[in-house]
C-alpha cells in the first residue's frame, strides 16, 4: 500500500479533502480525527492490506507518518 | 493552545470535577479522587488539559487481586469523558491505559461508542444484563432459606471468611459497601453490596457473591431478608454471577452499556464488581 493510498483512506474516513492532509498531520491538527474514526480507519486499512493491525500499534498510530510506517511495514 | 495529556492525581480533584459533573451531575464523584488498597500506582486516571482546564478524563482504579492463587494487577477504567471540541485527545487518553503492561483491564460501563472503539483493541464482552430480584418470596429455596444464619457487619463477618475473602473484606471496609454472610451449616456465602437509589427507589446492589450455589438454593427466603436488612425493594446483581441458575420471580434488565475486559489471565466467571467504581461510588 503506497503513501498516497494511505492518505486517500485517511481523507475518506475523516471526510477531509486530501489537500488538507499532510505527512505530519495528527489528531490535534486534523479535525474529525477522533477515536471512533480512528478505529474505522484501522478497519479500512486492515481490509486493504489483508492483515490485522496489532492493538499496541493502533494506539501509537497518531500521525499520518506513523500510519504510513506501520501500514507499509505490515504490507511488505 | 497547549494540550497536554498526563496522569491525574487526587490533587487534581477541583480541576476534573466540573468535567465529571457534566458527565453525570447526579453522581457524587468525590471518592474517585482517593487512592485505594495501598497499591503502588498513585494516580487515579489520565487528564487532558488545555489552558489550565480539564478537557478530557479517563479514570482508573488500580488493585491487586489473587486469581487462581496468583496475584494479578488490575486496572478498572471508568468515566471516560472528553469535551466535544477536544475529541481528538480521546485516543491519547485511551492510549495511556493501553500502554500499561501486565494489567488486566476492566471496563464495567462501556457505552456503545466505547465498545466499538475498544473491541478493536482486544477487549472482550463480559455481560450486559442485570438480574433484578424483587422483595417477594419465591417457592424455590424458601424453606431452605429459613435455616440460613445471616451475619452482618464487616467485623462480625470477617472472622468466618477464608483468606481470599478476608482480603476482599479488608479492602472494602473503607468503602460504603455492606458485608453480609449467609451461613449454611459450615459453608458460607459472602456478599458485598451497596444500597443504591435508582429511579427514586432503593435497591441493594450486590457486587460480589462468593458462593452462588448457596444464594441460589436459598433465594426464595433470603431475598426477603436481604431486602429488609438493606431497606431495599429488590436485589440487583449482574446476570453472569448466577452462572447456570435461574431465579424465580426475577426480572432480566438489559443494560444500555457493556461490561468489558482485556487480559489473558482472567475469564469472565472470575470477574466480580469489586475494586471498581461500583464499590467506590454509589452507582
Amino acid at each position: 500500500m503506497t503513501e498516497q493510498m494511505v492518505i486517500e483512506k485517511v481523507s475518506e474516513v475523516f471526510e477531509i479533502p486530501i489537500g488538507d492532509i499532510f505527512i505530519d498531520s495528527t489528531p490535534q491538527t486534523l479535525k474529525n480525527w477522533d477515536s471512533l474514526r480512528h478505529m474505522k480507519l484501522m478497519i479500512v486499512l486492515e481490509m486493504e492490506i489483508g492483515k490485522e493491525i496489532p492493538a499496541e500499534q493502533i494506539i501509537e498510530m497518531l500521525s499520518v507518518r506513523k500510519i504510513i510506517e506501520v501500514v507499509t511495514a505490515l504490507s511488505a | 493552545m497547549a494540550l497536554a495529556i498526563r496522569a491525574a492525581y487526587p490533587e487534581d480533584r477541583e480541576l476534573i470535577l466540573p468535567l465529571l459533573t457534566k458527565l453525570n451531575p447526579d453522581v457524587a464523584w468525590g471518592p474517585l479522587f482517593s487512592r485505594y488498597w495501598n497499591v503502588a500506582e498513585d494516580w487515579i486516571g489520565y487528564v487532558a488539559e488545555a489552558d489550565g482546564r480539564a478537557v478530557g478524563f479517563l479514570g482508573v482504579i488500580f488493585s491487586r487481586r489473587v486469581i487462581d492463587g496468583k496475584e494479578l494487577k488490575f486496572c478498572n477504567t471508568t468515566s471516560w469523558i472528553v469535551d466535544e471540541e477536544f475529541r481528538m485527545c480521546s485516543l491519547a487518553l485511551l492510549g495511556a491505559v493501553m500502554r500499561l503492561r501486565d494489567y488486566q483491564i476492566i471496563n464495567l460501563s462501556a457505552s456503545e461508542a466505547v465498545c466499538q472503539i475498544v473491541s478493536k483493541l482486544g477487549f472482550k464482552k463480559l455481560d450486559s444484563a442485570l438480574c433484578i430480584c424483587p422483595a417477594v418470596p419465591s417457592a424455590k429455596g424458601f424453606i431452605r432459606g429459613m435455616s440460613i444464619k445471616i451475619i452482618q457487619e464487616a467485623g462480625n463477618v470477617r472472622g468466618h471468611l477464608n483468606q481470599d475473602d478476608r482480603r476482599k473484606c479488608d479492602d472494602h471496609i473503607s468503602t460504603s459497601c455492606q458485608h453480609i454472610l449467609l451461613m449454611d451449616g459450615t459453608c458460607y456465602c459472602y456478599l458485598v453490596g451497596s444500597r443504591i437509589i435508582k429511579f427514586g427507589m432503593p435497591f441493594f446492589r450486590i457486587h460480589y457473591i462468593s458462593n452462588v450455589d448457596i444464594l441460589a438454593r436459598t433465594i426464595g427466603w433470603i431475598r426477603l431478608r436481604l431486602c429488609f436488612m438493606a431497606g431495599a425493594i429488590a436485589l440487583v446483581f449482574d446476570e453472569r454471577f448466577l452462572k447456570e441458575y435461574k431465579i424465580q420471580l426475577s426480572l432480566r434488565h438489559e443494560l444500555p452499556w457493556q461490561r468489558l475486559y482485556k487480559g489473558d489471565a482472567i475469564s469472565p466467571d472470575e470477574l466480580d464488581n469489586l475494586y471498581s467504581e461500583y464499590t467506590v461510588l454509589r452507582i
